[in-house]
């Protein structure tokens, strides 16, 4: 169906137009007939050749950011007057030149420090703030992905009312209206719904409103919020207080079900700090040692020297039962619940004691509060408490969501008590409880407006539909998880007619100003005005605000804690029992929409596009899965079978994951999925649901109970009779690896103790079929071997990488890093499914142990992660079987990929033992029709077109922007001056790139470490220049034994 | 027929048209006996001894062909080596840049491309092929010599040629016809 | 097709003339109706003779080819089911099936001459034809499978702006030489061998337009005793190039494999293993076409059971090279004593876990179990077996590349890179155009030119008289 009005005529339209007066005109524009109906249309240029599904989804989106460049284009440029920028100010701004500025991104209500990369104004990657607590220049995948969001063409544009454009102006006209209408009775009847606050800024606010409204209600809500952790603190502590970490001087870790690698407002600064207590690389001779008992594997459970699968419903016993192996006051005798080895536990207990106020003992989010303060009890007990355990007062002036409060909200609603309700961001209509009905409470109330990024499901539901700005378009501020404070400054104007909360606050208490003085203003006043431009100016160049750490404060476990607790008797499951947690890739459903992140492989299931019912081996089996007996997972080229779980009479339709290593009887599902509404990207495709995900909504499940997390008992399980293609990156015949792996020799793992006592081993050089002898003397130069001719030359710089098999926890973060600095496309789940994803540095999941038969220890594997990329073979066998020699050597070791000269053959990437290139089989890259996609490229990297094939090149833009600067200087590449993006964002620091020639540098030390090894290389002599550094673990010898 | 050369007509040759390859043999033999040089026969297929009976033989094929080869080998070899090595340069997979073991098989096909055309267009040359019309198809029994005829020809630029005689002597060769034929063509 | 046929030794049969000759064979071309009988029933009363239906269904597939094309060419490789790790699926397999059928026309025609085997006169003429049109479906695949066809060019050495050359030591450039040199060498053979049945067929035909045709492409031949003198000097020579050129090809094609890394590809067997393969499908396809042709154009005489013999033995000589192939890949698995090959060996063979076993073992019933029966002359001469057999080798073949390239692709070094590959629609599309393709060039070519060499088979006759009158057998230079 063709219209009239598409984006090129409409571009054609509005040529010269400033983003501002554009707006009218598209007000105008949205009026016409033609246009709704394109608008209506979801894919308007349904003509092609092939009903391709990502094509058709590209040119939908084409036309829509069309407009979205449009408007950018009006708006590019940066407010310097008030901008002041990381590394160099405006006045030096070369164009070409990226200049980088500090903000942060902010979520659960806790910020982090982000290093925003801007090139001409556009902001084009997210890296972590190294002055910032809460990153320290590395940043986890989410919130590295949120760049995209900025230039997602589903966001909203403009106001609506109950669909039809609007102005804000009518919009505060229409609600300043009502709210004096019910001023008299202390505006009772106004209901306010936000996400978590932590911006200083926005509760003055919300706080100065409420002093004109009493009566008004704020409700604070977020699904994936710490209640049971402030639960637990309320339980235990006095005064209450919140804990956190420091990892870094812990030398025991114990995790109960926890996830502090991943989830948490802290996780990358966790990661980094347990990390660096494993980093051998630096000459450290001793390593911290993590144990982890969990339901399902998380990332920090993949790197522990001890790993223990327990069902979830059993970590409080078993808290109880360590709790009494420590000899916690009250707690008295508690047996070890089932299943538990006596002897693991006691002698875990024995390693805790014997590292008093050196060791962590953490819980899950998901485990009840009885957990949380039991943990904290231990750890007092261990004398943890000021050493590695920090309490300070809460960070978030409400720490907790407020589940009850929402639903006494919604209940006054139904009641026709509130006639107003303003939705702040976050999208609760989705995210509630599946027994709180704001959906319901909504539709019986006078005036809703919803301001959110997306017209998502709760916009749906609101009359008033206003868009919401990207935290790098608009002016703000937050605090980390230790309480610091930073500048959220834009990098860019709203691209759209936007406001954020803090703007939409200011304008709805009739104030008139921007974004910037309402931080300042805020911000004056908790500073004072002494020298106030100067902390500003050094605030917003630093990222943080000097000084805003809280303060430590003493906190004691209050008396008879432990009796309290040894009295409680938990709920254990008797069949089998649902844990609910936030998605890993795209959390509780806000970053939906975002192309990265749902192709983004989930840590260790490398899942793609969709949730799922994940589930152990012998679970799947009782409840009847089909699966292959002998290796134990759902074949490749086999659908999943699909389940139907019942709780309170909702059902929940699931395709079956076998996650190996979950505990038994325990059924994982994640949350995020199953979106109806909000974007293209999120939505099943019409005619192909299974080619575009999209899941399924397990917030039906999820219930406002005391512990939403888990139903303990009264999940109901029935095979729906059907299966569903789930797309995983990576197949699961990774199994036999110890079989396979005996020879092929791919993972190289050794413990610690082995690893001091082991000899420095010498790694021989392999034959090769051309000596001197076969080269010389034929004709002319003929016998000049490629030394000769200066590749490989120890005078320049000769690249090489080490990844650090200790360090990597599979976090994901470099797999962004990488797809956002060298503009890899994303392909679609039908894409991936066919094995045809772009990622140019994956992490490979293996389980150990013989795949055959029962022997392979199905239900608890040892779980082994290594990350690939282009090893960068000196004898590459891609090169020489390349007709056009489109991919040959450069002299500084780089296996260079011409991708103009390719013609496609695919030969060199069926010839790449590591399977490390990636072929454009479609136009993935092709944005002619999706003009703003070029916002967000990164200009120094070349956009590959249909037929090409392409690969990891070292980050080669960044080694040649440092040669240049190194050049102006007069001198050589420092080491360190060049960094992959890989490198920048992992948290753990497992890559480290650097010149090998220079024998001062870290990579040349870490390349003549003990445990550096070759992948491959004395099977086929590649020669890589990329080295791995063999995991080490720490294991207890008493354990061991 | 009128060709660009025309001329009078004058003596092409004198034919005798046989059922059998052997009897042509035996005519061509006489008639060598008999000092005719300038002798051809025109057969449907190749009849073993003709040549040797009428004391001809041309061998220069060999050489084109063997020529062929030779430029094959140089021009295959020739340009890996000078791209390899000289024009464009690269450091392929660490190997050397003139990697014979891996260049074989272009020189050889090469080889083999240059003998096949030596071959080919060398006999059509050496046989002043094409050549759409000959005199030959002037008589009948050249006509037919392309279909089940075995046809012995002297031609007139032999010095001992004279119609008549070599008429007569034809026909003592047990030849089913004996015809003389003229050209108009520049012979 | 007629089952029995009395078995004699002979291979020219009945009452034999040049003249009968030139009509026999000469005359399909030169008279229309020939071509328009035996009459078979089609649906709705129709009829029409076997060649119009198999020009027809061949023209409606060169247009399925054409489509599938199109599709390719403005979508991207991304419609066929390639993908990663199996960057090679149905267009290598069909490129070497094809160049493999190519083989058995140029080894009947040269290495048979060399040789002294007279019994390739009668088969060599259409087994040429068909290496012709079958390296022409297998240079489709080389171009097409490419990224960017419309840049494939630049895999030729030609000197251009940016000063680019191609890279020699892939075995890639090594194909475009081996492929084009051999539809090279090929065509000139094979019009060198037409020349003088082109001056049979200008002298014989009625119609003006045929005389001048044929009188062009025979560029006057005129049968002179020195002409035939360079002639069979001339043939000689390209038999015995041909001869190393057809063996040079399909080892060149094996070397795309042998020469890489990938566990199954990387094999020093491959090049006899291929070249004997090549021999095995090329004359199981011949025939299937000889079978029915000489019913068809009663050339009974000419294609007689003897012929069939010869080749059914040759196919089962050169079908037992390919099964030691097979039996050398087990035994290297277990001597090289690596887990790659021997986990390759598993994947192909594990009935239950292996995705692909079926191929395998399909492939060993195909190319091994039925074909034994060739061992008794009773099924040798039989000829449903026959046909059935040479269908099945066909597909086997097929299903020999098959196997060795996706299935070795989806398991190589790194398991976590395992794949699994599944073709589509568009896959098979390109397939049975190629196929049709084939099938219309070869109606063409029984049309329009002897599918017998004439001269050759005169000269037969005249040696078998010879025999018959008790002279020595005589030499043929």
């Amino acid at each position: 169906m063709k219209s009239n009005v598409d984006g090129a005529n409409l571009g054609e339209s509005l040529k010269g137009k400033t983003g501002r007066r554009y707006w009218k005109s598209l007000e105008q524009l949205a009026g016409t007939p033609e246009f709704q109906k394109w608008v209506d249309d979801e894919f308007p240029h349904r003509s092609t050749l092939l009903k391709l599904d990502r094509r058709e989804l590209l040119k939908f989106m084409g036309a829509g950011m069309m407009l979205a460049g449009l408007a950018a284009s009006g708006c590019r440029k940066l407010p310097e007057h008030r901008v002041v920028p990381f590394i160099a100010g405006p006045e030096d701004y070369v164009p070409g030149k990226p200049v980088y500025y500090a903000s942060i991104a902010t979520m659960g209500g806790y910020a982090t420090g982000v290093r925003v990369k801007t090139h001409e104004g556009r902001p084009i990657k997210l890296d972590g703030n190294p002055n910032h607590p809460a990153s320290l220049g590395s940043l986890d995948a989410r919130t590295q992905a949120q760049v995209l969001d900025l230039y997602d063409p589903d966001r909203l544009r403009m106001p609506t009312y109950k669909g039809d454009p609007a102005a804000w102006s009518e919009f505060f006209a229409k609600a300043g209206a009502k709210l004096e209408e019910l001023a008299p009775n202390g505006g009772s009847g106004v209901v306010l719904v936000t996400q978590m606050v932590g911006s200083p800024t926005l509760h003055s606010q919300i706080q100065n409103f409420l002093f004109r409204h009493p009566a008004a209600q704020w409700v604070q809500y977020e699904a994936a919020s710490r209640r049971n952790m402030i639960e637990g603190a309320a339980m235990a502590l006095s005064p209450v207080t919140e804990s956190h970490f420091r990892f870094d001087l812990a030398k025991v870790v114990v995790s109960l079900d926890s996830n502090v690698m991943m989830e948490g407002p802290a996780a990358a600064r966790y990661q980094r700090d347990i990390m660096a207590g494993r980093d051998l690389g630096s000459g450290r001779t001793e390593m911290n040692r993590v144990y982890a008992v969990e339901c399902a594997p998380t990332t920090l459970g993949v790197i522990a020297d001890h790993r223990m699968p327990l069902r979830a419903s059993l970590i409080p016993a078993f808290t109880r039962a360590l709790a009494a192996r420590l000899g916690v006051a009250g707690i008295g005798a508690a047996p070890a619940p089932a299943g538990v080895d006596e002897n693991w536990l006691a002698a875990m207990a024995r390693d805790l004691a014997a590292n008093r106020g050196a060791s962590v003992v953490v819980t899950g989010d998901h485990q009840p509060g009885t957990v949380h303060a039991l943990v904290h009890a231990i750890n007092e007990h261990l004398g943890n408490f000021g050493t590695t355990v920090v309490h300070t007062n809460p960070v978030l002036p409400k720490p907790t969501a407020e589940i009850t409060a929402l639903g006494t909200a919604v209940e006054q609603m139904k009641a026709g008590q509130v006639q107003m309700v303003l939705v702040l961001g976050g999208n609760p209509v989705y995210d509630s409880p599946a027994d709180i009905d704001f959906k319901g409470g909504l539709d019986n109330v006078g005036f809703t407006a919803h301001l959110s990024m997306h017209d998502d499901e709760t916009s749906g539901a609101c009359q008033w539909r206003l868009p919401l700005s990207h935290f790098l378009e608009a002016w703000g501020d937050g605090r980390a998880f230790d309480g610091t404070a930073s500048i959220q400054q834009p990098t860019i104007l709203p691209l759209y007619d936007s406001k954020s909360e803090i703007e939409f606050f200011e304008a709805l208490i009739g104030g008139a100003r921007e974004g910037m003085e309402i931080v300042q203003d805020y911000w004056r006043g908790a500073m004072g005005e002494a020298g106030f431009d100067v902390r500003w100016h050094t605030a917003l160049g630093d990222g943080v605000i000097a000084g805003t750490q809280l303060p430590a404060v003493q906190s004691q476990v209050l008396q008879g804690l432990g009796q309290a607790i040894a009295q409680m008797d938990d709920d254990v499951a008797s069949g089998y029992e649902v844990v609910i947690q936030p998605d890993p890739t795209v959390f509780d459903g806000r970053f939906a929409n975002n192309g990265w992140l749902q192709e983004l492989p989930k840590p260790i299931s490398n899942l793609t596009w969709d949730n799922s019912a994940q589930m152990n081996h012998d679970t799947a089996l009782k409840l009847g899965v089909e699966i292959d007996k002998k290796y134990g997972f759902i074949p490749a080229d086999r659908e999943a079978d699909m389940v139907h779980i019942t709780v309170d009479g909702r059902t929940v339709e699931a395709a079956v994951y076998v996650n190996h290593g979950m505990a038994d009887g325990v059924v994982l599902l994640h949350l995020g999925y199953g979106r109806t509404r909000g974007g293209k990207v999120l939505l099943p495709l019409r005619n192909k649901p299974e080619d575009h995900g999209g899941g399924f909504d397990a917030y039906r499940l999820f219930r406002s109970g005391k512990n939403p997390w888990m139903v303990v008992n009264g999940a109901r399980f029935e095979m729906a009779g059907k299966t569903y293609p789930l797309a995983n990156s990576q197949f699961h015949n990774t199994i036999d690896m110890t079989k396979v792996d005996s020879d092929r020799e791919i993972l190289e793992e050794t413990t610690l103790s082995a690893f001091l006592s082991a000899e420095p081993v010498e790694h021989h050089e392999n034959p090769t079929l051309y000596d001197e002898d076969m080269a010389s003397g034929v004709i002319g130069k003929s016998n000049t071997s490629v030394e000769d001719m200066g590749w490989n030359d120890p005078n320049q710089y000769q690249w090489a990488m080490t990844i650090d098999l200790t360090l990597c926890t599979g976090c994901n973060a470099c797999v962004v890093a990488c797809q956002s600095e060298n503009n890899i496309p994303t392909v679609g789940k039908y894409q991936v499914q066919r094995g045809r994803e772009m990622h140019w540095i994956r992490i490979d999941r293996y389980y150990a142990g013989d795949g055959i038969g029962s022997e392979w220890p199905v239900n608890d594997p040892v779980i082994r992660l290594q990350p690939v990329t282009c090893m960068q073979c000196e004898n590459a066998p891609c090169e020489p079987v390349c007709p056009v020699a489109a991919t040959v050597h450069s002299k500084e070791g780089l296996n260079q990929m011409v991708y103009n000269r390719c013609v496609g053959t695919r030969y060199c990437s069926n010839n790449c033992p590591y399977k490390v290139r990636r072929f454009n089989f479609l136009n993935y890259g092709n944005h002619d029709d999706v003009p703003v996609k070029n916002l967000l490229n990164n200009p120094d990297v070349t956009v590959r077109g249909r037929g090409v094939m392409e690969k990891c090149t070292y980050c080669v833009q960044r080694i040649n922007h440092a040669r240049i600067e190194a050049k102006k200087r007069g001198d050589k590449i420092k080491d360190g001056e060049v960094t992959t993006a890989c490198m920048d964002a992992c948290p753990s620091r497992a890559i480290v790139f650097g010149n090998k020639s220079d024998e001062t540098s870290r990579v040349s030390k870490l390349l003549h470490d003990k445990r550096s090894y070759k992948l491959l290389d004395h099977h086929l002599n590649t020669r890589p220049r990329t080295v791995y550094l063999s995991r080490v673990t720490n294991p207890n010898q008493e354990i061991e034994a | 027929m009128s060709h660009g050369r025309d001329t009078a007509p004058r003596a092409y040759g004198v034919v005798a048209e046989f059922q059998t390859p052997e009897t042509l043999l035996a005519a061509a033999k006489k008639a060598n006996a008999e000092g005719y040089r300038d002798l051809d026969a025109y057969s449907p297929i190749p009849v073993e001894g003709l040549v040797e009976a009428i004391e001809w033989d041309d061998s220069r094929l060999g050489w084109l062909v063997f020529l062929g080869g030779l430029a094959g080998i140089a021009t295959g070899l020739g340009l890996e080596w000078w791209v390899s090595t000289v024009a464009y340069p690269h450091n392929v997979g660490g190997k050397p840049l003139f990697s014979l073991p891996a260049f074989l098989p272009v020189f050889y096909e090469c080889t083999i491309l240059f003998s096949a055309f030596a071959a080919t267009f060398g006999m059509l040359a050496l046989n002043k092929l094409p050549k759409p019309h000959h005199p030959i198809f002037n008589s009948a029994a050249g006509i037919r010599a392309s279909q089940d005829r075995f046809v012995l020809c002297i031609e007139a630029t032999d010095p001992q040629f004279d119609r008549d005689k070599v008429t007569r002597f034809m026909e003592t060769l047990g030849a089913d016809s004996v015809e003389y034929i003229e050209t108009s063509e520049g012979y | 097709m007629p089952n029995k046929e009395t078995f004699d030794e002979r291979i020219l049969t009945g009452e034999q003339s040049n003249a009968i000759i030139d009509e026999a064979i000469g005359g399909v071309v030169l008279d229309q109706k020939r071509h328009m009988h035996p009459e078979i029933k089609l649906p709705m009363g129709l009829k029409a003779s076997p060649w119009m239906v198999l020009l027809m269904i061949g023209f409606l597939f060169v247009n399925v080819l054409l489509l599938a094309i199109t599709a390719l060419v403005f979508t991207g490789i991304g419609i066929w089911g390639n993908n990663q790790p199996v960057g090679w699926g149905f267009d290598i397999i069909n490129f070497v099936w094809w160049i493999g059928i190519g083989h058995a026309g140029t080894l009947i025609s040269a290495i048979l001459l060399l040789l002294r085997q007279q019994w390739r006169n009668s088969i060599n003429r259409f087994a040429e034809a068909m290496t012709i049109f079958a390296v022409l479906c297998a240079g489709m695949f080389p171009l097409l499978h490419t990224g960017r066809p419309w840049v494939a060019y630049w895999l030729f050495p030609y000197p251009n702006v940016m000063g680019l050359w191609p890279q020699f030591r892939s075995p890639l450039i090594w194909d475009v030489f081996a492929v084009s040199t051999y539809l090279t060498v090929s065509l000139l053979f094979w019009y060198v061998g037409l020349i003088p049945d082109f001056a049979t067929l200008r002298d014989r035909a009625k119609k003006r337009a045929a005389q001048i045709v044929f009188g062009i492409l025979s560029m006057g031949w005129r049968g002179s005793a020195k002409h035939w003198h360079r002639y069979m000097h001339a043939s000689i020579i390209l038999a015995g190039l041909s001869a190393p050129l057809v063996l040079s090809v399909h080892s060149i094609v094996s070397l795309d494999f042998a020469m890489s890394i990938v566990p199954g590809w990387n094999v020093t067997i491959f090049p006899p293993y291929f070249v004997a393969g090549a021999v095995y499908a090329g004359f199981a396809m011949v025939i299937l076409f000889a079978i029915p042709l000489r019913k068809w154009y009663h050339l009974q005489d000419y294609i007689t059971m003897k012929h069939f013999d010869w080749m059914s033995k040759v196919m089962l000589a050169t079908g037992l090279i390919v099964c030691y192939g097979y039996a050398m890949e087990w035994f290297y698995a277990w001597y090289s004593g690596t887990a790659v090959e021997q986990s390759l060996i598993f994947n192909k063979m594990h009935l239950f876990d292996a995705p692909y076993s079926w191929a395998y073992w399909l492939l060993l019933l195909c190319n091994f179990a039925i074909p034994q029966g060739l061992w008794f002359p009773k099924l040798r001469r039989n000829f449903k077996y026959l046909f059935t057999v040479c269908l099945v080798i066909s597909v086997g073949m097929w299903l020999e590349r098959f196997v060795i390239i996706p299935m070795s692709l989806t398991r190589d070094y790194l398991p976590s890179s395992f794949g699994y590959y599944s073709p589509t629609i568009w896959d098979f599309a390109m397939f049975a155009g190629t196929i049709g393709f084939f099938v219309f060039m070869m109606m063409l070519f029984v049309r329009f030119l002897p599918m017998i060499t004439i001269f050759e088979i005169k000269e037969l006759k005249h040696h078998l008289d010879h025999d018959k009158h008790g002279h020595a057998e005589e030499v043929k230079a």
